[in-house]
């Protein structure tokens, strides 16, 4: 017992060392009023995220005493639940101020003391980042309801909890300021995922689930291994040596973090501590992306699921995928991101024209629009990696926009399915005909995702690719073919389905639109061609919050040692790790300055054309990339 | 001798449990009571001891002479040991005739005397009293509830092993005592840590063969490779309450002696601690790979747990493997998460292991058919019997370490520490290890899935039985999975207590001045025992290698 009693007191000392260093958070030089109304507006976001997820177990339980052969009235709290925590998002996001980078509206609590004053805290909290899509998130969950208000007509009360646990767990990883949180709600996601696949969905579901399943999990655990290695990197050699698994404090703490092996940079196929750590990372991120060839699930598991769980799935969860390289990748470990932004761009490009010539090929609508929307993943997946603040800034954006034109496509496609029983394009044609305001909004659907300007396609699409071509101009060409093809097979849906003479099947069916359609699809339509006019209301928020993350990845991108205004001693460092890397490696030197950390830098800096001046001298060239940024 | 009356008043938990063992194992020669009473007799005396645990709870004894020790491990170990011992009561009574009742339930309170005793032995010859306390009767319930050949075959497989790796055991720690001159635990982490120049030459030798035959040894209790293939069988044979008992109390034990006799005393930096993470790091690779990858062949439940539990072994002997790197004797840095971790997972495993045995025993078959034996056998179980479903569905969750279970708290602990761990020398091999075990977590959630799926998606078939519920396994399960989840988001709970114990477990208190120098520590001899002035340390040095040749 005395040892035990000798360490609690150690461990006092530690735990209040790091509370003094926390002051630095987002309060710092505000009124007292606005800590209150902070407060306030931090519980309305907590509600936000708890409320769905507590009616989604009343739901479930409901769901024992039911009938079961009409949907009840779980569909009816269901939409009401979402549709009340859609008005608080927006709430939110109207008292949002853009121009603080800073999370806002932070909630926090202790959830888990560990040893040495680290804590897991329930911290909430939103910036830029995460806005755009903790609001749309509510949006999608309401259409996915109205698109599928009639069905499934067995234990609809557990159906329509399973969406509200999904869309509790949606909102809670984006809004989360805690790693381990944000882990906690990104795997939430994957049971209701499950089941609704599994419960209702097509012929193959059991497949479909266990694969989408195991593949996520597959990923997600090595990104725990990656997530927990940032915190105990941190811990070890960063400046104030706390052991925090608040977003904020390792963005910032890993960002200024002096360890050599930390900002020592490698290559792909001699990876540094970072790069590793970034591999970790990038494995869980890039199944539930998808990026190619980590896609594999996703056909089956978007084709067999029900219309309402593809729309969550496609539209929401796949951009937790996305969100985490951008929130986590980013900003914890850029130089990781660099080194394998070749690889990773290489990724994205090749799933691009991979998902837009299967999507040509299809016959079968929901195919075509699943991979459509792999396809277009690929897009945000290349202006996160394309490490420059556009394409970082059109990736976020892009992120609400793949979501609102996804989840129309999807509908409509679920509300063809619905009425004609069938995807195949053959079978349903000129729907123009009969359906005038569906395909209407097909036709505005399919445009803005094809990125045509004054659509919301167009606004996050254009600077990714801008973005990519400021990297690579090769990497940037090709996803501009990609934006080309997907343009020629969603033209080629509408032909053959809107525009087509009408086919038996359709002219024998006499279903007009119901309200909950127009509901749904004329609100995301609205919005498509809000953003597309008004982009300004999303990058707004976005900008402030991402120019850190641009900061650092360009600065990654240049250099590879640390900063010079750091380290007035960098020239001799620098030798002398020169000379220990070519003790180490004789053959890795002798490749181009394998083993010289400043040469890398230099070399890719020189490459792009951000360093003027020669490079026979390595360091002094890395100086000068730096100087110009 | 006021230590030794010291050390006999803090084991009154464990003397509890003797005497009502021996009363019940006595008495049903001459009485012929109802299964019914005995177990509630058997509950009385788990309700007895845990009254006596808090009792003496407050107690000390001396580290250096004392055979036991009370330190939060031996106080939290016990508890813990003690509260799954009616959980144990509720999964078993149906392995029971009323005519063996007695026997079965005594041998039962004396399985959890010898576990309770080693989570506080202080002793390197107390700790295998201990552990045969948990083997011998374990070996009386197999063969007491025999029912086939396979039964029987269960039981000798068991009992050989077993047999084997206390040898195996023995012969590692007659080198512990060989290298030092005491079985005191205490006095051997002082010895090998404080000062090493004290040992003979060649210590590093005979460390590394004691090292190798202790953990051998004691890797049969928690059925890591290679002692693994016993598992499987002797699942399969017996009864599945046995059954339940087996995946848990031998490797809670193993894990517990592995705590006391290894970790705590090896560790840091030292040439022994690098040979200790080495084996460990093999034996954690090895064993989960194994399990996971024999674990997805099979549709038979019982030999899919077994497996399954073999796989958690490796994720614990990764623990370990960190344990051993974890200095000993500074407590205070993030020098225990080794043992932190492996003392938390090891609380998460025996919930949900429990749980899912729970689960399992909980649903009766109508007529001649018993317990769901195959997966098949679990088809459409959500349908007709949701609350079990949950129940077994959301063990299974904590078993694959999704969140917010207990089960994702232990192995998020368990990557923390070998993450912790890469950092020092030889880190590439701890991030290894850690990507490892993601990619086996993943493996074991496919075959947890394919349960869930069964009992979620699946369609009964025309041969699927249909289940009545049995009230008692059922509420066992029902604790279970509510303690996963609800201690999973209450964590601090758990991981508190493991702490705490992990920290006091690897302490080395200061000696008293004058036992430093009646052993004249420093002079380099070193071959006196440890602790001069008081004649029960002598007393207990003395009759440690006795009692282990009468063995």
């Amino acid at each position: 017992m005395i040892g035990a009693r000798r360490s609690d007191s150690r461990l006092v000392g530690r735990g209040g060392f790091r509370f003094d260093s926390f002051g630095s958070g987002g309060f710092g030089g505000r009124g007292r009023e606005d800590e209150d109304e902070d407060e306030a507006m931090g519980i309305l976001l907590l509600m936000t995220i708890l409320v769905p997820l507590a009616l989604s177990f009343w739901l479930a339980l409901m769901s024992g005493s039911e009938s079961g052969s009409e949907p009840g009235a779980g569909r009816r709290l269901a939409l009401g639940t979402s549709l009340g925590t859609l008005a608080a998002a927006c709430a939110l996001a109207a008292s949002h101020d853009p121009s603080n980078p800073e999370a806002q509206f932070l909630f926090r609590a202790t959830w888990m003391e560990i040893a040495q004053g680290g804590r897991i805290e329930f911290a909430f909290g939103l910036d830029g980042l995460s806005l755009g899509m903790f609001v749309l998130t509510p949006l999608l969950t309401a259409a996915a309801i109205l698109s599928g208000w009639n069905t499934p007509r067995e234990r609809s009360s557990l159906f329509h909890g399973l969406l509200l646990a999904a869309q509790a767990g949606l909102s809670g990883a984006f809004a989360a300021q805690d790693v381990v949180l944000f882990y906690v709600f990104f795997e939430l996601t994957l049971i209701p995922a499950f089941l609704l696949i599994g419960m209702w969905g097509g012929p193959d579901r059991r497949g479909a689930t266990i694969q989408f399943f195991i593949y996520t999990l597959f990923g997600s655990l090595l990104t725990l291994v990656g997530l927990v290695a940032l915190v105990v990197i941190n811990y070890n050699h960063g400046e104030a040596r706390v052991l925090t698994f608040s977003m904020a404090e390792l963005t910032r703490q890993l960002g200024a973090m002096e360890w050599g092996p930390w900002r020592e940079s490698g290559t792909i196929w001699n990876p540094s501590v970072q790069g590793l750590v970034f591999a970790l990372l990038l494995m869980g991120f890039a199944v539930k992306l998808p990026l190619f060839p980590f896609h594999s699930w996703l056909p089956g598991a978007y084709h067999e699921a029900p219309t309402p769980a593809t729309i969550v799935m496609a539209g929401a969860m796949s951009k937790l995928g996305a969100y985490g390289l951008l929130r986590i990748a980013l900003g914890m470990t850029p130089q990781g991101l660099a080194e394998f932004q070749p690889l990773v761009s290489s990724l994205a490009v090749a799933g691009i024209l991979y998902g837009a010539l299967n999507a040509m090929a299809q016959t079968n609508m929901k195919l075509l629009v699943a991979y459509s929307s792999f396809s277009h993943m690929g897009f945000i997946a290349l202006g996160v990696v394309s490490l420059n603040g556009t394409g970082i800034d059109g990736a976020t954006a892009q992120m609400v926009n793949h979501a609102i034109t996804t989840t129309a496509l999807f509908a409509i496609v679920g509300a063809a399915r619905e009425r004609y029983g069938t995807h195949d394009l053959e079978a349903v044609g000129g729907l123009w005909t009969r359906m005038p305001l569906l395909a209407f909004f097909a036709i505005l659907a399919a445009l803005g995702s094809a990125g045509v300007p004054g659509l919301n396609g167009f606004v996050g699409e254009f600077p990714i690719l801008a973005g990519a071509f400021r990297t690579n101009p090769w990497i940037g060409f090709l996803g501009t073919l990609g934006m080309i093809l997907g343009a020629w097979y969603l033209i080629g849906m509408l032909s053959s389905a809107i525009f087509g003479p009408a086919t038996r099947r359709v002219k024998e069916v006499d279903a007009p639109i119901r309200w909950t359609e127009i509901a749904s699809l004329g609100t995301l339509s609205a919005l498509i061609v809000a953003l597309g006019v008004r982009p300004e209301i999303m990058f707004r928020s976005i900008r402030p919050s991402a120019a850190p993350l641009a900061a650092a990845v360009e600065r990654a991108r240049v250099t590879s040692t640390i900063p010079i205004e750091a380290r007035p001693d960098a020239d001799a460092d620098a030798d002398a790790e020169s000379e220990a890397g070519s003790e180490a490696e004789p053959d890795a030197a002798a490749a181009a300055g394998n083993g010289n950390p400043a040469s890398i830098g230099a070399g890719s800096a020189v490459e792009v054309g951000a360093a003027p001046g020669s490079a026979s001298d390595p360091v002094v060239a890395g100086r000068r990339g730096l100087d110009s940024v | 001798m006021n230590s030794l009356s010291q050390s006999l008043w803090a084991l009154l938990p464990e003397t509890t449990l003797l005497l009502a063992a021996v009363t019940i194992m006595t008495a049903c020669a001459f009485l012929n009571w109802s299964r019914t009473t005995w177990s509630v007799l058997t509950g009385a005396a788990f309700g007895a001891a845990f009254l006596a645990l808090l009792w003496v709870s407050g107690e000390e004894t001396d580290p250096y002479a004392s055979a036991v020790s009370t330190d939060a491990l031996g106080f939290y170990g016990r508890l813990f040991i003690l509260l799954t011992g009616p959980a144990l009561l509720l999964l078993t009574p149906r392995d029971v005739g009323a005519g063996k009742a007695g026997e079965f339930y005594g041998c039962l309170l004396l399985i959890h005397c010898g576990a309770m005793l080693t989570a506080c032995a202080n002793d390197l010859a107390t700790l295998f009293l201990a552990l045969e306390l948990v083997s011998v009767p374990t070996y009386l319930l197999l063969f007491l509830t025999r029912r086939s050949d396979a039964s029987l075959e269960a039981g000798t497989k068991y009992f050989l092993l077993s047999v084997f790796s206390s040898a195996a055991l023995l012969f590692g720690m007659a080198y512990l005592y060989g290298l030092t001159g005491t079985t005191n635990l205490r006095g051997l982490a002082f010895l090998l840590n404080e000062v090493p120049e004290s040992l003979p030459a060649g210590a590093a030798r005979f460390g590394t063969i004691a090292l190798l035959f202790t953990l051998g040894g004691l890797c049969f209790r928690l059925a890591a490779a290679p002692f693994h293939f016993y598992a499987p069988d002797v699942y399969q044979g017996t009864s599945t309450g046995l059954a339940a008992l087996l995946a848990w109390i031998p490797k809670g034990v193993g894990c517990l002696a592995i705590i006391r006799a290894l970790t705590s005393i090896v560790g840091g930096d030292s040439e022994l601690a690098r040979d200790g993470m080495f084996v460990a790091w093999v034996i954690a690779i090895a064993t989960m790979t194994v399990g996971n990858a024999m674990a997805l062949l099979q549709s038979n439940l019982k030999r899919l747990l077994a497996y399954s539990s073999i796989a958690h072994a490796g994720y614990l002997m990764a623990g370990v493997a960190v344990a051993f790197g974890n200095p000993v004797g500074e407590p205070g840095t993030r020098a225990t998460l080794g043992a932190e971790s492996v003392l938390t997972y090891l609380a998460a495993y025996a919930l949900m292991t429990l749980g899912a045995f729970a689960a399992i025993l909980s649903l009766r078959g109508e007529g001649d058919d018993g317990e769901p034996e195959t997966l098949q056998d679990l088809a459409g179980l959500a349908r007709s019997r949701p609350g079990i479903a949950l129940g077994m569905a959301t063990c299974l969750m904590s078993l694959a370490g999704l969140p917010p279970t207990l089960g994702f708290l232990g192995k998020f602990q368990v990557f923390q520490g070998i993450l912790e761990s890469a950092n020092g020398p030889g880190g590439g091999a701890f991030l290894f290890l850690a990507v490892a075990m993601a990619l086996n977590a993943a493996v074991g959630a496919y075959y947890y899935l394919k349960i869930a799926v069964a009992m979620y998606l699946g369609e009964p078939g025309r041969r699927t039985r249909s289940y009545r519920v049995a009230p008692a396994p059922a509420v066992a399960m029902t604790v279970c999975a509510l303690g996963s989840i609800l201690f999973g988001l209450t964590p601090g709970v758990v991981t508190g207590p493991a702490r705490e114990a992990a920290v006091a477990a690897s302490a080395i208190p200061e000696p008293m001045a004058a036992a430093v120098e009646t052993a004249g520590f420093g002079g380099g001899a070193g071959s006196g025992a440890i602790a001069g002035p008081s004649p029960a340390a002598v007393e207990t040095v003395a009759a440690g290698p006795g009692a282990s040749s009468t063995k």
